[in-house]
């Protein structure tokens, strides 16, 4: 094969498509004349080119449109569930949050302010610190209620600020973390 | 574009799930047509085709009305089939279930117009398989869409080169099959059988 043949071949497809000018049309009947390889691969181009030409378009089964509807409803159906579902979850995970920021950091108050009855170490005194995490707890509940209660007085309050942003943090990263989790595993189901 | 068109786009834009369900009545068919060429069995077809509304729905405010509704549909049904295929690119198709079911339902007495039918239509399906996702686009665009280099290359976010050099090489890969040694040309031989019953179907096999 010669690299004239290479240039027909591409001369060939155009002008399956119409689209060469009268002179690349002229010089590949010429070729054609005197080259047998070529005029072979123009015989199966062509019936290749005649075989697609032939061939219908191909309707969907009855119904498509019903169908498709369907599926919108399912997908409006499938969004609003996990609307609610979101929403839910970030309530959820707010009080949880809330209430444990509220233990942390009423604890933390608890110790520091009583540090001298329970000294020298947490370590020592197991038994102890055990009721005093109890009672931490027990208390977290009511200064959470409490300050939750006086919100609008205690919003400059440290103890308020630091549970609240906390809170605020670690449930949207919670929030974000599902969501963006939940995503990916219905992408790749689909 | 008709007027009529105009009308439920813009009544889509805003949300209207029944003007959209009048412009999916309406291209229906080319979009499933090019998802079936693209993907072999009706069944991926119907999925595909589907999928591709969908999109077209939720992505619609970013359709531009210069352009027409048509070829924005197909440019999302091919880049969708395009992808389908190369993330399946390891799972080969049985050929015997390529066509086979989609004609199921007038599986009773068959004339032989249907048979004939029904072997070209299996021969398409199996030269079409044996083209990269890309070519193969191309090829579907060009013969059942009649669509010139130009709107292709446009359609496929390529260049108007890039398209007839893909053509090109698909119509000879077609021409050739697949074994690059090869020097006879195998579609002549498929075509040449007679293409109904079972020295149809040997004929056919050829070429896969």
């Amino acid at each position: 094969m010669t690299s004239e043949c290479d240039a027909m071949r591409e001369t060939m497809s155009e002008l399956l498509d119409n689209r060469p000018g009268a002179e690349d049309r002229r010089r590949l009947l010429a070729h054609l004349e005197g080259c047998r390889a070529c005029q072979l691969e123009w015989d199966s181009l062509r019936a290749v080119d005649e075989l697609l030409s032939g061939a219908a378009m191909v309707s969907p089964a009855a119904g498509f449109t019903v169908r498709f509807q369907a599926r919108l409803a399912a997908r409006r159906r499938q969004r609003r569930r996990t609307a609610i579902g979101l929403v839910l979850l970030a309530a959820v995970t707010a009080l949880l949050v809330w209430l444990g920021v509220s233990t942390l950091v009423a604890f933390g108050l608890l110790f520091w302010q009583g540090a001298g009855v329970w000294a020298p170490s947490l370590l020592e005194h197991g038994v102890d610190s055990l009721s005093v995490l109890a009672r931490a707890a027990e208390n977290s509940i009511g200064v959470a209620l409490v300050v939750w209660r006086a919100m609008s007085r205690l919003t400059g309050h440290p103890y308020f600020l630091s549970s609240a942003s906390l809170t605020l943090l670690l449930t949207a990263a919670w929030v974000w973390i599902v969501g963006t989790r939940f995503r990916a595993s219905r992408l790749a189901r689909a | 574009m008709g007027d009529q068109e105009q009308t439920w786009i813009n009544s889509a834009r805003c949300g209207d799930e029944d003007a959209f369900g009048n412009l999916v009545e309406l291209y229906q068919r080319p979009v499933f047509n090019l998802c079936y060429r693209m993907l072999g069995t009706p069944m991926a077809a119907e999925d595909a085709a589907q999928e591709t509304f969908m999109r077209a729905f939720v992505h619609l405010s970013s359709y531009d009305v210069a352009r027409s509704f048509s070829s924005w549909l197909l440019s999302i049904a091919s880049h969708h089939c395009i992808d389908q295929l190369r993330r399946k690119h390891h799972q080969l198709l049985s050929l015997d279930s390529l066509s086979d079911d989609m004609w199921s339902g007038e599986e009773q007495a068959e004339p032989e117009e249907i048979v004939l039918d029904r072997e070209k239509e299996r021969a398409v399906n199996l030269l079409l398989q044996r083209l990269p996702a890309d070519y193969r686009a191309a090829v579907v665009l060009r013969y059942w869409y009649d669509m010139s280099y130009d709107e292709i290359a446009r359609l496929l976010d390529t260049t108007v080169s890039a398209i007839k050099s893909r053509l090109f090489r698909a119509r000879h890969m077609l021409a050739r099959g697949n074994d690059p040694t090869s020097d006879e040309p195998a579609a002549r031989r498929t075509l040449s059988a007679p293409a109904a019953g079972g020295s149809g179907r040997s004929g056919v096999w050829a070429i896969a």
